[in-house]
């Protein structure tokens, strides 16, 4: 039995921003996993941390006399998909009960992964579900600052700067809460405004666009820039994902303040200097009325002695110190969860 | 080399994550009642669940998330509304038929605690 823990399955083909780590990417289920133990109180010899070696193509590693997985170009294809699934065909005849999260695997793979694997095992990706649940709460914790209730959501007015994987990702994820919390489509999709550098996104670009970005696409004013689709349509909360720093420019943090009592201000673009706007800028433009989080860290900030806390909202950065533990007693029980 | 080493004895990881706040308790919650999926409803309960957690004292200071040393609370209240979501959707496996009336409490006695257990007792020993 403890051979398994030599089983070295993961697909480390993304691995936040170090790249293509190949089977050297074992610290980061480790890593996931003691969290399990540590904070969600599930027991250590119930999680088995895995590693697909589906190959690497990372060059060093290739050469390198030391690399202790397998020194092979990438699985592509059909081939690696075949290998994905003996592994959970595998896991799930040794462990039927077991839980599988996905971690770090390219984003190409992963949405087809889970789409794949999600009806018929219990399993779900983090990067994809944890994150968006995350942002989800962040922006339910906004409205109950606001003085709202969770339920709220659907009333809001949500301007979404940035249509890329990362902002139409958390439009779906919102909107997909109205659709729980008992709105309509018709009535969840109206509360949103897509705006990327070439403005709000209107139907006459629907044909440039993918089918998930033509879901937010507006009958009229497609094309106003943001400035004007701030004053316009009086948005409750302002979401950041252009990676582009200083966006939320001061007029448009203003004029937010102006019509709104308590304006939800989320600008999630890290690092920091990509941040749409800094958390000072954001609670001295707004008086200290703005709901803030931020994708990057900033340090609190204080308006006429009252200290202000800025949330990190997603992708924080931690720093963890593991040591491994002698694995013996690891393979006692049945295992519950595995971090792929 | 110095991987080589690393990887074995010493583990020093940079983990960019905040989805430690949802994943822990999402866990929990779908193993402890056998869930057979994790559908799109668990997972709004838990980002619920987890915004409903925030105090309205911290709301005050503007924090829109838990304080990070209230993560095993937070868990527990995570998967208290996840295993609620799977019961009605009638996945939760291991708790059909189980009638639980405190179920907080019941998520709270399975938790994992990390505390040494003593193998042997302790004796009077004069060296």
């Amino acid at each position: 039995m403890a051979s398994i823990s030599y089983l070295r399955s993961s697909d480390e083909s993304r691995i936040l921003g170090l790249g293509d780590l190949g089977a050297n990417g074992m610290g980061i289920p480790i890593g996931k996993l003691s969290l399990y133990c540590a904070a969600g109180g599930i027991a250590p010899h119930r999680v088995l941390p895995v590693v697909i070696d589906a190959g690497t193509d990372n060059e060093d590693l290739l050469d390198d006399d030391f690399y202790m997985g397998v020194q092979k170009r990438r699985l592509k294809g059909p081939d690696y998909f075949q290998l994905v699934d003996e592994f959970m065909q595998a896991v799930k005849h040794r462990w039927p009960n077991v839980l599988v999260q996905f971690e770090d695997f390219s984003s190409d793979k992963a949405q087809i992964l889970l789409n794949h694997y999600r009806d018929d095992h219990l399993c779900f990706n983090d990067d994809i579900q944890g994150t968006g649940a995350t942002t989800l709460a962040g922006v339910l914790g906004a409205l109950r600052a606001k003085g709202e209730t969770v339920n709220d959501l659907g009333n809001q007015r949500i301007v979404i700067a940035g249509a890329g994987s990362a902002g139409i990702g958390v439009a779906q994820v919102l909107m997909q809460a109205m659709l729980e919390q008992g709105r309509t489509p018709e009535e969840a999709k109206d509360c949103f405004y897509v705006v990327d550098a070439t403005g709000l996104l209107g139907v006459e670009q629907n044909d440039a666009l993918s089918p998930e970005q033509r879901t937010f696409t507006k009958e009229v004013d497609g094309g106003m820039p943001l400035d004007e689709v701030v004053k316009k349509y009086k948005p409750t909360m302002l979401l950041g994902m252009t990676g582009v720093g200083g966006l939320f420019k001061e007029e448009i943090v203003r004029e937010m303040a102006e019509h709104c009592e308590r304006p939800v201000l989320f600008p999630l673009s890290n690092p920091t200097i990509k941040a749409e706007c800094t958390a000072e800028q954001a609670f001295e433009w707004t008086n200290g009325k703005c709901i803030f989080a931020s994708g990057s860290p900033f340090d609190p900030v204080s308006i006429d002695g009252k200290t202000f806390y800025p949330t990190q909202c997603n992708n924080s950065e931690y720093t963890y110190t593991i040591h491994t533990h002698d694995t013996a007693h690891r393979f006692t029980c049945g295992i519950e969860i595995i971090c792929l | 080399m110095s991987q080589f080493k690393e990887c074995n004895l010493f583990l020093t990881l940079k983990l960019f994550l905040l989805s430690v706040y949802i994943f822990p308790g999402l866990g929990l919650g779908a193993t402890l009642c056998g869930a057979t999926r994790v559908s799109d409803k668990m997972l709004y309960v838990a980002a619920e669940a987890l915004a409903n957690f925030v105090s309205d004292e911290e709301l005050g200071e503007g924090k829109v998330f838990p304080s990070l040393t209230k993560i095993r609370d937070v868990s527990r209240c995570v998967a208290v509304a996840v295993i609620e979501q799977a019961m009605e959707e009638g996945q939760a496996a291991k708790m059909n038929g189980v009638k639980i009336d405190d179920l907080d409490a019941y998520v709270h006695k399975k938790m994992y605690d990390p505390v040494y257990v003593p193998l042997v007792e302790k004796r009077e020993i004069s060296i």
